[in-house]
């Protein structure tokens, strides 16, 4: 005989749904120019580090209300995970090889994270505005244009907060054409770990924030700069 | 075409986000085009007889042209001969409208004088009137015998013909509204007309069939009633 499915009253797809969550989704570039200089694995070392510091960080209310995603993008866009609650991150080692399909990889995180405030919306759940942190060391090979359309659309409707991060030899023109020129970052030495741990307190920041719009103060890792403005 | 709730590019004839789930926005209404009248076409031209064959083809050419020009300028014409041709038929219809009221009302006028003219004394009393009773003002009267033959015969050329017993005497008559003059020449003394006299008789009534004249002579009143001989 087969078995029910049955769902408890409690058994939200949300954890805490009465606390206000903050979903962040990272773009990763798994181009096979990621292997340059080892710049993979020092990705991988930073979302270990991002885990890490969070769950150190913070209390298990404050951890559980900050849903993390990740999707990688080579020759396709992938989700490597799901939105979840940090805690509940499974981080595997990331491989890089192939093409750079950003354009693909921002239409599939911006899709992720209307499902996901769809989410929130279902349990009832308040949620600051999603985050997104795309992560590159080049630029697109796809065609980027509508999701950089999209993009912009989200963030004039203030549905989404878009940052960029590049390393080595980015293509800020392009990052500039997809992005906000004031959220795009770059980092030297591929120093993914400070960068982790400088999102992991920025979310938290936010986290324990009440005012959406105003700033956070957090410190900013020395190896992360600002893309001076054309 | 964007969602609304997530700036998804949809295709035309999506109804529902396939992202966010929200109807989809309508689709700008299109003004209806009127669609462009049909060009002239001409009537098939009749075969025409092979080119001579010293005839060098650009000149075909140029002819060819021409030809089209002409079609061209003749449906040119066409088109304006159309409009003036309805203009113009417009014109008649209002002219021919108004004609048939004028006619209408000229029409009608003329059945009322007719009817008028008609009904009036001077037409009614044209024809053979037969005396049936003559009234004397002193009360007697006398009807003519079976074998009497009394007719007043009113003339369209204004002669009154009296034939009392196949004796017949000529009389001028004019009807002045509802008085009948008359000037008499005969010198019978037994009809009491004298010469170069006139007598005045009143029309008392006159039907199509029925005519009573009476006469005020002297004081004395009489009556002649008269029937239609057909």
């Amino acid at each position: 005989m087969a078995k029910i499915s049955q769902m408890g009253f409690d058994d939200t797809p949300v954890k805490y749904s009465t606390e206000k969550h903050v979903a962040c989704v990272f773009l990763l570039d798994t181009s096979s120019s990621m292997n340059r200089n080892d710049a993979i694995g020092q990705l991988n070392a930073g979302l270990k580090a991002f885990k890490e510091q969070t769950l150190s960080s913070m209390d298990t209310r404050a951890k559980a209300c900050i849903d993390v995603a990740v999707v990688t993008f080579d020759n396709e866009a992938r989700i490597v995970q799901d939105f979840t609650p940090v805690e509940d991150m499974d981080i595997r080692p990331l491989e890089a090889y192939g093409q750079t399909a950003m354009g693909a990889a921002l239409e599939l995180g911006m899709d992720m994270i209307t499902r996901q405030k769809n989410v929130y919306g279902f349990a009832g759940t308040p949620y600051f505005r999603p985050w997104i942190f795309c992560i590159t060391d080049g630029g697109p090979n796809d065609d980027y244009r509508d999701a950089a359309e999209r993009l912009k659309w989200m963030e004039e409707n203030k549905k989404v907060v878009a940052y960029c991060v590049g390393v080595e030899q980015f293509r800020v023109d392009i990052m500039q054409q997809i992005f906000s020129p004031d959220n795009i970052f770059g980092l030297r030495n591929c120093d993914f770990t400070g960068l982790f741990r400088f999102v992991s307190s920025s979310l938290a920041a936010v986290r324990t924030s009440t005012d959406e719009s105003a700033s956070i103060d957090v410190e900013a890792p020395a190896t992360m700069f600002k893309i001076p403005l054309n | 075409m964007r969602c609304n709730g997530c700036g998804k590019k949809l295709d035309g004839g999506v109804t529902v986000c396939p992202v966010c789930g929200r109807k989809a926005p309508a689709p700008a209404p299109v003004r209806p085009v009127t669609p462009p009248p049909a060009p002239y076409t001409p009537p098939p031209a009749p075969p025409t007889p092979p080119p001579a064959p010293n005839t060098p083809p650009p000149q075909l050419a140029k002819g060819a042209a021409i030809g089209a020009k002409t079609a061209a300028a003749a449906a040119a014409v066409k088109n304006g001969a159309s409009m003036a041709v309805g203009a113009v038929s417009k014109k008649t219809r209002l002219s021919e409208k108004t004609v048939a009221v004028a006619a209408g009302v000229i029409l009608a006028v003329i059945v009322i004088v007719c009817v008028v003219l008609a009904n009036s004394n001077k037409t009614k009393i044209i024809g053979k009137w037969e005396i049936t009773e003559v009234e004397y003002g002193s009360g007697t009267s006398q009807v003519p015998g079976a074998d009497e033959e009394c007719l007043f015969e009113f003339k369209k050329d204004g002669t009154l013909q009296i034939t009392e017993n196949g004796e017949a005497v000529s009389v001028f008559y004019k009807v002045d509204g509802n008085v009948v003059i008359l000037s008499y020449t005969t010198q019978d003394p037994s009809l009491h007309l004298t010469k170069d006299r006139t007598e005045r008789l009143g029309i008392e009534k006159l039907t199509l069939t029925k005519l009573i004249l009476v006469s005020a002579k002297n004081g004395d009143s009489g009556r002649i009633i008269m029937k239609k001989k057909l």
